[in-house]
């Protein structure tokens, strides 16, 4: 589609404009065009059950589809290897091993097979930020919220603060790993349950229908 | 110390002693890890000689340094221990997939080596460097689920668990350790863990798998997932026609099962459909697996939630059902499974069974009940052995011979001519809670031959609820039925079915015959890989490929990579002419560990483990009968391979029925080839000596049994 | 302890819900909570559709900053090279493209092919010839075996699919081909379909290689005589029973 239709600049941002108003909340109650389920790879009755959630990213639209996951967690090895340059799990930014067995009435143990992961969400006012009593957490270039490794002191203040403790301290480094939007997890998703449409094609698709 | 891929420390629990200590693993990195760290420290530390049950007898947890590595697939961990079922009590190994492997590793070991017998029952807790051995008499009596679950809500859901269930705690020998997928471990391990009282372990780490080179690691793992890996067995063809492949399954059977219009039926959120899987794509990979399709037909569909499987494996094995129509029966509707239990449900119905709620749909549903059931009890089955024998008890006329009229009634026999899924259950209570004759069953094949004075003519009638492959009470695991010779000799070599599956995964992969010959003969050299039931006489390329297979799977079992998948012998590639890549095991452990390893270094160290399987094997079989010759009392072939199939010759086209000769010819050129006395099947002391392993020559010969 | 690793010292902040972030918090259990979307739109049944709800919000601060990205122009595409895109864009699907429907469409389709056959850039547009056409696909996209396989499947010629299958399979693989197979994606014949087409076979001087039989397990298979003997292809439809 990108080939086809370039949308422009300003274009783009008008879309992520309308997106961040729903940002991290399920899409369900709402009607969603053929085009744009095609795009997020999903059908309305997902949309309607609430397995669909969606993030304004800065480099598009991640689409969280829950009923995707199968619970591998390749999205914390690519995570990690990408950002930590090793191999784990408890640091990873997304976050799938802490769901699959006990999830609150979910999980393997209570036997259902309802696990996915956690993204982090970029919030605008970030929790983890505000609470940071080093100022180590900053908004980059992109608007993406990222540690500074030089300022943190490792004290889990932002652990605390995130509302779905997303940030992580890693306790072999004393530093808060957090989210970089960096797409790594996305980019290795064998099932396509995390994925990140480009604003280009989100245009494209809300142009078509307006 | 720490090193790159391995954690570099061993955790040792003394459960008589309370004791938990630490020790550095680098003395045994020659051995890989996993099954290599586990036969060289039973042997070190284990006479062969102790009661697989008794207090002075250990089991080994072990991994290897890909295992958590983030190299796809490396979701494993081996298990090792004395057998309490198989001839000679010798060195065995249970396996078990999940996320339990991973853990351990970033919890910061390579290995737990339990010994001793706690007073009480108990688990382990491990948090990172905080071991603890924990209460668990408040557990002990409950289904695995149930355990895990209990060990979860006290420890954290971050916690990844496994528990034996009632079988092990009644010293079944056929009994497993489960987690909450239900991947198992099986082998006896349940009541090797009984024997000492300990329900389970939980394990949770914050720590990390460091690697040498991540650019190269990461290269090679988008290399593996887009141009090498398959589906599951690494089936590198789909089972129906997909628009960009050249080439299906005809049969429509293999395991790259999904396909456009077949979906995840029950999927929250409506069906998902598993769709087109083209090489080279990366995020449809999971969809390519739909393992139940494979398993029962089309009709599991209506019952599929999702796929789930391992840690770091982007095939997705485990089918994961909500099969409502048990419901009906007060039994759990939500199952998954994989392999042997959620696949032969049905031999403990020899009339037939049922349809429930769908035409086809009785195989599914019944098993869903026998697979979630033996996985709660933690109930082995030796590979299938355990539900052919109910079912030759059944029906082969003999049922009063063996079990007493007042249990015989006591039977819910109405129950299996209804179909009545709590059949199953019922029989695989009685048998975990070693109830009655009946549970001769769970001791062993071998207790049933000897028990119930069947003789050694049991194991060599053609019929097939008789699939065994030695007289040692196990039977085989892909054997001559996909690779002639070279799967009936590396079936020869455990003392547990094989498990091997090199050879399966191409012969079974759907690819045309020319094409999987043209790859393994660019591998192993002319007229190494024969058509289906089209067998040659022996020849040194198969032996080649025997050896190779072999050797390959103590790689897998020690690195840890599962062998289901592993090696990335073919490709769905057409650019690669479908061929694999060998040596990447061996560039996953040199960017991993940043040693220097090559295809043939890397098999250099896996031989030294097939030789101390050897040595171990012929030691005990010294011991418990005084045997000097394992080629005669380990490798013997029962009767049924050869004759087999009356309306044909061996090597005619159509069979693979076995000759005598030319197996006993290809047992010479395999013993020659890993350096093994030919007329005992025991390695010699040079060949011992050129992997180090001179001390165990030396116990050899103290005993009488080195080769001249 | 949940989630993360408390380091000594901190409170235990209560699980509490950002009201600009709410959303599928990692203690919310599905669909057990109304979500705020659902909140504000009320009547399910008559949903909003997603853009013009969006539209209906009020705005938001964008905490991305604008970053002018290296446009690239899409470049000038030619006749010949539009009709190529078609092709791959069908062949992307799954689809073959009928030569007929293509004349019928495009008025100057001859002299595009034409162009299209002299061009660098459309070296991977191929055709199949079928009995009642001839099939354009991209290799990009599609392989010679599916596109024939497409083209059979176009031309609804059961009993001519059934024996051209039969003789591929046992030369390629080789192997007998069960009934199943034609059942399957992307043939789809239902039973009674296959019972016509056997019985043109059975008649047809052309299909007289085409011979069947049963296995033990009751499934009806086919081979070609000439490539393969009877009993090979049934020991080749006996199935090994332990396949695990």
């Amino acid at each position: 589609m990108s080939d086809q239709k370039k949308t422009s600049l300003l274009e783009r941002q008008m879309t992520r404009r309308q997106f961040l108003k729903i940002s991290g909340k399920s899409i369900a109650g709402l009607t969603v065009s053929a085009t744009m389920l095609s795009l997020f790879g999903c059908t309305q009755q997902q949309v309607d059950q609430g397995e669909v959630v969606t993030w304004a990213m800065p480099q598009g639209l991640l689409v969280v589809n829950a009923a995707k996951c199968t619970g591998c967690q390749r999205c914390e090895i690519n995570c990690t290897l990408t950002n930590d340059g090793v191999c784990s799990t408890y640091i990873s930014r997304v976050k799938i091993g802490r769901n699959l067995h006990i999830h609150g009435k979910d999980g393997l143990l209570n036997r259902n097979f309802v696990y996915f992961p956690d993204t982090c969400r970029q919030c605008k006012d970030p929790a983890c930020g505000n609470a940071c009593p080093q100022k180590a957490i900053f908004a980059d270039d992109r608007g993406v919220k990222k540690v500074d490794p030089d300022k943190c002191i490792g004290c889990g203040a932002c652990v605390e603060a995130c509302p779905w403790h997303m940030p992580t301290v890693n306790p072999e480094t004393s530093k808060s790993s957090k989210c970089i939007a960096c797409g790594a997890c996305v980019a290795g998703c064998p099932s396509g349950a995390l994925q990140i449409v480009p604003w280009d094609d989100v245009t494209a698709a809300a142009q078509e229908i307006v | 110390m720490a090193v790159y891929g391995w954690m570099g420390k061993l955790l040792r629990v003394n459960l008589t002693t309370g004791a938990i200590t630490t020790e550095d693993t680098t003395q045994y990195q020659k051995y890989i890890g996993g099954m290599g760290f586990g036969y060289r420290i039973i042997y070190n530390e284990v006479p062969l000689e102790t009661h697989p049950y008794d207090e002075a007898s250990k089991f080994v947890m072990a991994v290897g340094p890909l295992t958590g590595s983030g190299v796809p697939c490396s979701g494993r961990m081996n298990i090792s221990f004395l057998s309490s079922w198989s001839k000679g009590n010798s060195i065995l190994d249970a396996h078990m997939g999940g996320h339990i492997g991973p853990q351990l590793k970033y919890a910061g070991y390579d290995a737990v080596v339990v010994e001793g017998k706690s007073p009480t029952p108990v688990y382990l807790k491990i948090e990172d460097d905080k071991v603890s051995i924990e209460d668990a008499s408040h557990i002990w009596g409950k289904g695995t689920f149930e355990s895990n679950r209990i060990m979860t809500l006290e420890c954290g859901r971050e916690f990844d668990t496994a528990a034996i269930g009632q079988a092990g705690e009644h010293l079944v020998n056929y009994s497993t350790l489960n987690t909450s997928f239900g991947n198992s471990g099986g082998a006896g391990i349940g009541a090797i863990m009984g024997s000492k009282n300990l329900k389970g372990v939980a394990i949770h780490g914050t720590g990390s798998v460091k690697v040498a080179d991540v650019a190269k690691l990461q290269e090679l793992n988008n290399y593996m997932l887009r141009d090498l890996i398959g589906a599951n067995n690494n089936h590198n063809v789909p089972a129906v026609p997909q628009s960009w492949a050249e080439y299906s399954s005809v049969s429509g059977k293999n395991r790259w099962s999904g396909a456009p219009g077949r979906a995840w039926e029950k999927a929250p959120g409506g069906p998902i459909d598993t769709g087109e899987q083209p090489c080279g794509d990366i995020n449809k990979i999971a969809y390519r697996c739909l393992k139940g399709v494979f398993d029962y037909g089309e009709v599991a569909a209506h019952y599929i939630v999702k796929q789930g499987g391992c840690s770091s494996c982007p095939i997705r094995c485990y089918t994961e059902y909500e099969m409502d129509p048990l419901a009906e029966y007060d039994l759990p509707v939500n199952t998954s499974n994989t392999c042997m239990p959620v696949l032969y449900g049905t031999d403990f119905y020899p009339d037939g069974v049922k349809d429930f709620k769908y035409e086809g749909d009785a195989r599914v549903v019944i098993n869903g009940a026998s697979s979630h059931a033996q996985d709660d009890l933690g109930l082995w089955c030796n590979y299938g052995n355990l539900y052919r024998e109910f079912k030759w008890l059944c029906t082969s006329g003999r049922i009063h011979e063996f079990i007493p009229d007042e249990e015989y009634n006591s039977i819910p026999w109405q129950w299996q001519k209804d179909g009545d899924p709590r059949f199953v259950v019922e029989i695989m209570r009685r048998i975990a809670y070693k109830e009655g004759e009946l549970a001769v069953l769970g001791e062993g094949t071998l207790a049933v031959m000897e028990k119930w004075n069947l003789g050694k003519e049991w194991m060599d009638m053609v019929s097939a609820s008789n699939q065994n492959v030695t007289y040692n009470g196990y039977p085989k695991h892909h054997g001559a039925e996909d690779s002639a010779q070279i799967g009936q000799l590396f079936n020869l070599m455990y003392n547990r079915d094989c498990m091997i599956h090199h050879l399966t995964n191409v012969a079974q992969s759907g690819a045309p015959y020319e094409v999987s010959k043209s790859v393994m003969e660019g591998f192993f050299g002319k007229g190494c890989f024969d058509a289906q039931k089209k067998y040659t006489p022996i020849n040194a390329n198969k032996i080649k490929v025997a050896k190779w297979a072999f050797n390959g799977k103590q790689i897998h079992d020690s690195a840890t990579v599962c062998n289901w998948m592993w090696p990335m012998t073919q490709s769905p590639s057409k650019e690669r002419n479908y061929a694999g890549d060998l040596d990447l095991e061996s560039k996953f452990m040199s960017a991993v560990t940043g040693i220097d390893y090559t295809r043939e270094s890397l098999e250099f160290d896996a031989e030294r483990i097939s030789n101390m399987l050897r040595v171990m094997t012929a030691i005990s079989f010294n011991i418990h009968f005084g045997s000097k010759n394992l080629r005669e009392d380990h490798d013997a072939i029962p009767a049924w391979i050869f004759d087999k199939e009356p309306d044909f010759q061996p090597f005619e086209e159509g069979t693979i029925k076995m000759d005598r000769d030319d197996m006993e010819k290809a047992k010479d050129m395999f013993y020659e080839a890993m350096g093994w006395d030919v007329k005992t099947g025991i390695p010699t002391r040079a060949t011992l000596e050129k992997f180090e392993l001179g001390d165990m020559a030396d116990d050899l010969a103290k005993r009488g049994i080195l080769p001249r | 302890m949940l989630f993360g690793r408390r380091k000594p010292g901190f409170v235990q902040v209560e699980e509490q819900k950002d009201p600009e972030t709410a959303g599928r918090g990692p203690e919310e259990t599905g669909g057990a909570e109304e979500t705020e979307v659902q909140k504000e739109t009320g009547d399910r049944a008559g949903k909003p559709e997603l853009m013009s709800y969006l539209e209906s919000l009020p705005d938001v601060e964008d905490p991305f900053p604008a970053r002018e990205e290296a446009e690239e122009e899409p470049e000038e595409r030619t006749p010949a090279q539009e009709l190529a895109d078609y092709i791959r864009l069908r062949s992307a699907g799954a689809q073959i493209t009928a030569r007929s429907a293509l004349a019928k469409e495009i008025e100057d389709f001859d002299s595009r092919l034409e162009a299209l056959v002299q061009d660098e850039t459309c070296k991977d547009i191929a055709s199949t010839q079928g009995n009642k056409d001839v099939y354009y696909y991209s290799r990009l996209n599609m392989s010679d075996n599916y596109a024939m396989i497409a083209a059979l499947v176009e031309e609804k010629d059961l009993a001519r699919t059934i024996a051209k299958m039969v003789r591929f399979n046992c030369k390629t693989y080789p192997l007998p081909t069960p009934i199943t197979y034609f059942e399957r994606h992307p043939y789809y014949a239902s039973i009674p379909q296959i019972e016509r087409a056997l019985d043109v076979i059975a008649r047809e001087p052309e299909y007289e290689d085409i011979q069947v039989f049963t296995n033990s397990e009751g499934v009806r298979y086919f081979y070609a005589e000439g490539i393969m003997s009877r009993k090979y292809a049934r020991a080749l439809a006996e199935t090994e029973e332990f396949t695990d």
